[in-house]
């Protein structure tokens, strides 16, 4: 193993997080190196991802991105999930989550352990999971930062808003976010005297107008009536860092044409343009090494080369002042927890509290779909421009989840791959898409009708539900692992993913399914969303769909002050419903940041409590998942870190360069 | 075989006829003049000539036999009538321009969700007709400008045309 140049501070992981904060130190003057374990920002940036996307099968998030989720011809027929332990910098794919495919480590990356399956995803490639995230820039409530104390459950963050308020808005001028202030002032959300946004608002589409015109008319839940908000999005409404227009590709997740929506590759390009940031990519940490003093001493790495033309380098090492893990909520434990340092940290390194990977939330999506009564064009605009937030607060929280609602402009696309689905039906006289009831095989001008009559009246919402951090929810890894099909092409234990459900967020669903009902018959629309039933539901069944659940409650009762609550099934008077869930690719919590070191991995400052030149960051730092979609809140601590790292480093010179 | 494109194909006329009539889109659009600057119409002939000649033959000799005495529209019906192999090429030659993919003519008796099926070309994909259908754009490639989704879209005529020769 050889040591190699010596910087002010080495940064895991060239995601949103390690790119703002490279950013902030490399304006600084201080010498930055970003380790990324998977491929650089190709030289023509989006092209060839898109090529891959418009040709491709399956349009699923990671499909544009390297390394290829499917195996070999991306047009072959069938395709065929490329095998976890080929790939160097592997990650997990929503196309391994099937029945029979989520718990079979061949397919998936994630060696899942049940009950459930967990359903969010991420990328390790230069700009990390931005490259295919929504845009969606919400700031979290000054209710989501203390939950415990508000309504009892849960947890409260060792910070508030208020801490968090001016880092918000920096984080809004690095990402390029398009709302108004007089718009997101709900819920107890508040702006600095005179603060605007870097671009006004991305306008609502047809889709919702049309459910903001009927949401008044939906009774009140817990006294709370709902209303259609405009989202906040990291997307150009004008011209803003050297970058397009918004032109509605409608195409936000997975991939934006004309790079209108954000991504952390415009981050690392500032960050390179300092002079003072280096970028090493297919190079993987593998080992964080901690000194005599208790500081970490060295980020030990393999590089690679991405199509296998030579063989993957012995370990190296590399030494800074400060280190920065910034992969991932799921990676970033797993290097932690391989990092035993020849014993003398047996569990890990930043673990004297036992919580590193532990408390793995998301938000868990329920799916809703309908057909309008009038035409609404969906397949128009951003994916999603608008929401429900009136859910996200309210003293409902002491009992279940709350909840955002996501109106979305892309049809039927996510819950029925339409229009393949439905076009397919009418073509060939069959029923998948729950809309051809008779079975009509169609032609010609009569065909393109029908289609059309269907097609511009589809539309959904998709509820992101709250999961509180459970100790049955965590990453772990088996360090001592020789089975083939748990490691990765460098010979690493893959991460292990231990995921439930808690009646707290089953409760959600059950909200969630009432209200979305009520939203469409409030709309005169003709609700299609396809239920679950017991039938799906098969918990012995090592094959079974991991996404499906049951929960069996009674509903609330004024009359003796009983709230909506979870019950034995067999309960008499009880009601049993079957979901089924999706990620919502909101990975977190699993380095939380706490007020001491005993309940928590981190500072408020994202500072390890064990080692003090060591920064966690992402959103594994979350206590709790929170209500909003969580970007925002990542690159707002970030910057935070990124402070609290530059009143670290010496002043004066940089560290010294070469060998 | 690919066509050269210096030779005219002789079935190339017929097909977009024969496609126009099962679509509902006016032949004009799928044969755009003066120059079909995607050449789409010609790549989907070339396609289904590979796939399925024979169904090809049987299918364009079918318009062709009826096209002085019957409407595209009743010949269309002739075809989704005759046997289940040129039914079924029928049913791929619709999915092939709604959809820009090749369906198998047998995958497509009683498709499940997600069938599979290849993509022709990135070109293709940017000229599928299912998004116009939905008077919209494909995902991905749009080339309105912003703000365009505040405001209703076109008549479906401007998308596909008036279907007056169908």
């Amino acid at each position: 193993m050889s040591a190699t140049t010596s910087y002010d501070v080495v940064i895991v992981g060239g995601g949103i997080s390690g790119a703002m904060i490279a950013k902030r130190l490399g304006l600084q003057g201080k010498k930055v190196l970003i380790i990324e374990a998977g491929d650089d920002v190709p030289s023509n940036n989006n092209a060839d991802f898109l090529g891959t996307f418009y040709l491709s099968q399956s349009k699923g998030v990671e499909v544009p991105y390297t390394p290829p989720v499917f195996d070999g011809d991306p047009t072959a027929v069938p395709q065929t999930l490329t095998d976890p332990k080929t790939m160097f910098a592997g990650r997990p794919t929503v196309f391994s989550l099937g029945p029979g495919a989520w718990n079979d480590p061949k397919q998936s990356y994630l060696l899942q352990q049940g009950p459930f399956a967990f359903g969010s995803t991420y990328e390790r490639i230069a700009g990390g999971t931005t490259r295919h995230w929504l845009g969606s820039s919400f700031r979290f409530l000054p209710n989501d930062f203390r939950t415990n104390s508000e309504y009892g459950v849960a947890i409260d963050w060792p910070i508030g808003y208020d801490d968090l308020e001016r880092w918000y808005g920096e984080a809004e001028h690095e990402i390029g976010v398009s709302a108004n202030v007089q718009d997101q002032g709900y819920l107890g959300i508040r702006f600095g005297d005179g603060y605007t946004y870097p671009m006004p608002q991305i306008p609502n589409t047809l889709v919702d107008h049309a459910v903001d015109e009927s949401v008044g008319n939906v009774p009140p839940f817990d006294d709370i009536a709902l209303a259609v908000t405009n989202t906040p999005a990291g997307r150009n409404s004008i011209p803003y860092q050297d970058r397009r227009v918004c032109a509605g590709n409608t195409n936000c997740i997975p991939i934006c044409p004309i790079q209108a929506k954000y991504d952390a590759s415009v981050t690392l390009a500032d960050a390179a343009q300092t002079g003072n940031v280096d970028r090493w990519c297919n190079t993987v940490a593998t080992h964080v090494t901690v000194g005599a003093d208790g500081n970490v001493s060295e980020i030990r790495y393999r590089t690679y080369s991405p199509d296998g033309s030579s063989p993957p380098s012995e370990e190296q090492s590399v030494s800074a002042h400060v280190y920065v893990i910034a992969a991932h909520a799921i990676e970033t434990p797993k290097l932690l927890l391989l990092s035993t340092n020849g014993g003398r940290f047996p569990n890990g390194v930043a673990n004297s509290s036992g919580k590193v990977g532990k408390y793995l939330m998301d938000h868990v999506m329920y799916l809703a779909w309908a057909q309008s009564a009038q035409p609404v064009y969906p397949y128009r605009g951003p994916l999603s421009t608008a929401g429900i937030e009136s859910l996200r607060d309210g003293p409902f929280r002491r009992d279940h989840a709350a909840m955002r609602i996501e109106i979305g402009n892309d049809g039927w696309n996510w819950p029925i791959s339409d229009p393949t689905t439905t076009a397919l039906d009418f073509i060939c006289g069959v029923n998948n898409s729950n809309t051809n009831d008779g079975k009509e095989a169609l032609f010609g001008r009569e065909l393109a009708v029908k289609l059309n009559g269907l097609l511009t009246k589809q539309f959904r919402l998709g509820y992101l539900i709250e999961q509180t951090p459970e100790d049955d929810c965590f990453v772990s890894v088996d360090a001592t692992t020789q089975d083939p099909n748990k490691l990765d092409a460098l010979g690493a234990p893959r991460p292990a993913i231990t995921y439930n459900l808690s009646d707290y967020t089953k409760l959600g669903f059950v909200v969630a399914r009432r209200t979305a009902t009520a939203i469409f018959d409030a709309m005169g629309a003709t609700e299609k969303t396809q239920f679950k039933t017991k039938d799906d539901y098969q918990p012995a069944n090592p094959n079974r769909d991991g996404s499906v659940f049951e929960v069996t409650y009674l509903d609330a009762d004024p009359q003796t002050n009983t709230p909506l609550h979870v019950v034995p099934a067999g309960t008499p008077g009880a009601t049993t419903e079957y979901f089924n869930f999706f990620g919502a690719g909101h990975v977190v919590g699993t380095y939380r940041m706490g007020p001491d070191k005993s309940s928590s991995v981190v500072d408020k400052d994202s500072r390890s409590w064990d080692h003090p030149n060591l920064f966690l960051v992402g959103s594994g730092v979350f206590p709790t998942v929170a209500t909003g979609n969580p970007t925002l809140t990542i690159a707002a601590l970030a910057l935070r870190a990124a402070d609290a790292i530059l009143h670290d480093l010496p002043v004066g010179s940089p560290a010294h360069a070469g060998p | 075989m690919t066509t050269p494109a210096t030779q005219v194909d002789d079935d190339l006329t017929a097909f977009v006829d024969a496609s126009a009539a099962l679509t509902g889109i006016d032949a004009e659009l799928l044969r755009p003049q003066p120059v079909d600057a995607h050449g789409t119409a010609q790549t989907y002939l070339d396609t289904v000539r590979a796939n399925d000649p024979a169904g090809l033959k049987v299918l364009l000799q079918l318009y062709r036999d009826n096209s002085a005495k019957l409407k595209p529209n009743e010949i269309a019906k002739l075809i989704m009538a005759h046997d289940s192999a040129v039914k079924l090429l029928g049913r791929s030659i619709i999915a092939l321009w709604y959809l820009a993919s090749w369906y198998q003519p047998a995958a497509l008796v009683e498709p499940q969700m997600f069938a599979p099926f290849v993509t022709i070309s990135v070109d293709a994909y940017t000229q599928s007709w299912i998004w116009r259908i939905a008077q919209s754009h494909p995902m991905g490639y749009s080339e309105w400008e912003f703000g365009y989704w505040t405001k209703g879209p076109r008549p479906l005529t401007d998308f596909i045309g008036e279907g007056k020769g169908l």
